[in-house]
């Protein structure tokens, strides 16, 4: 489709960049909305009392135009599957191009989910993952790790659990799935493991 | 003020994290979609 993503954050430049590299690369422009500090977020009116924006999406059509406005509660990833489907509906040829070209494109191998009782999809970046292993070592629990930004399939599956976003980290307790972590409910999971 | 759907959208120019200076008003011709979020470290 013919869509650029730009990012935007109040970050500083050097700090977006160091974040890109710990992502291993990002395929869009993230914009450092620094100084004078969030003034584009200004414009859009996103620009929260404590310095940071909110979680938005505006989808702006080939006039300039906006489209689609979505704006987030700061901790809740937005529905990229409902974003695709405005972007088909703006532009119908693309959305019948992309279509050809995933028909097109030669599957991957199909990702097969580990045969462990605990399976943490995960980055090597993402804080909560960090925390959960702390949190798995001190009590002594095995759990097997899968890093998304490496196994794109597997990726996929966490996009399909997480109405189409990578969340991190996403467990699969042995059946029991759920994003983000939290002690109580990885208890709850393991308990139901008993 | 969040701008409403229909309105045109208020244009800007930022420096990447590449250093690339992007402006919005160039990519007339593509859909666009901004996506801002609060702080690096939170997933996107």
């Amino acid at each position: 489709m013919e869509t650029q993503v730009l990012g935007l954050s109040v970050d500083s430049e050097p700090c977006l960049t160091a974040w890109a590299e710990s992502l291993g690369g990002i395929t869009y422009p993230l914009l450092s909305d620094f100084y004078p500090h969030g003034m584009v977020a200004v414009k859009y009116g996103v620009l929260k009392d404590d310095g940071r924006s909110e979680r938005a999406i505006f989808v702006i059509d080939k006039e300039g135009y906006i489209r689609y406005v979505d704006v987030h509660d700061i901790d809740e990833q937005p529905d990229n599957n409902v974003l695709l489907k405005v972007l088909e509906a703006i532009d119908p040829e693309a959305a019948e191009r992309s279509a050809e070209l995933e028909k097109a494109a030669s599957p991957l191998p199909p990702f097969v989910q580990p045969d462990a009782d605990v399976v943490m999809y995960c980055t090597s970046w993402c804080p909560g993952c960090r925390r959960a292993r702390v949190w798995f070592a001190e009590n002594n629990i095995s759990f097997v790790e899968v890093d998304i930004a490496k196994d794109r399939m597997a990726a996929a599956l966490v996009r399909e659990w997480n109405k189409g976003n990578e969340t991190t980290p996403t467990f699969n307790i042995h059946g029991q799935i759920f994003a983000n972590f939290s002690i109580e409910e990885v208890e709850n999971a393991l308990q139901k493991l008993k | 003020m969040v701008p409403k759907g229909g309105e045109l959208a208020p244009d800007f120019t930022l420096k990447s994290h590449t250093g690339k200076s992007i402006k919005l008003s160039d990519y007339r011709g593509k859909n666009v979609v901004l996506a801002f979020f609060p702080l690096a470290w939170t997933p996107v």
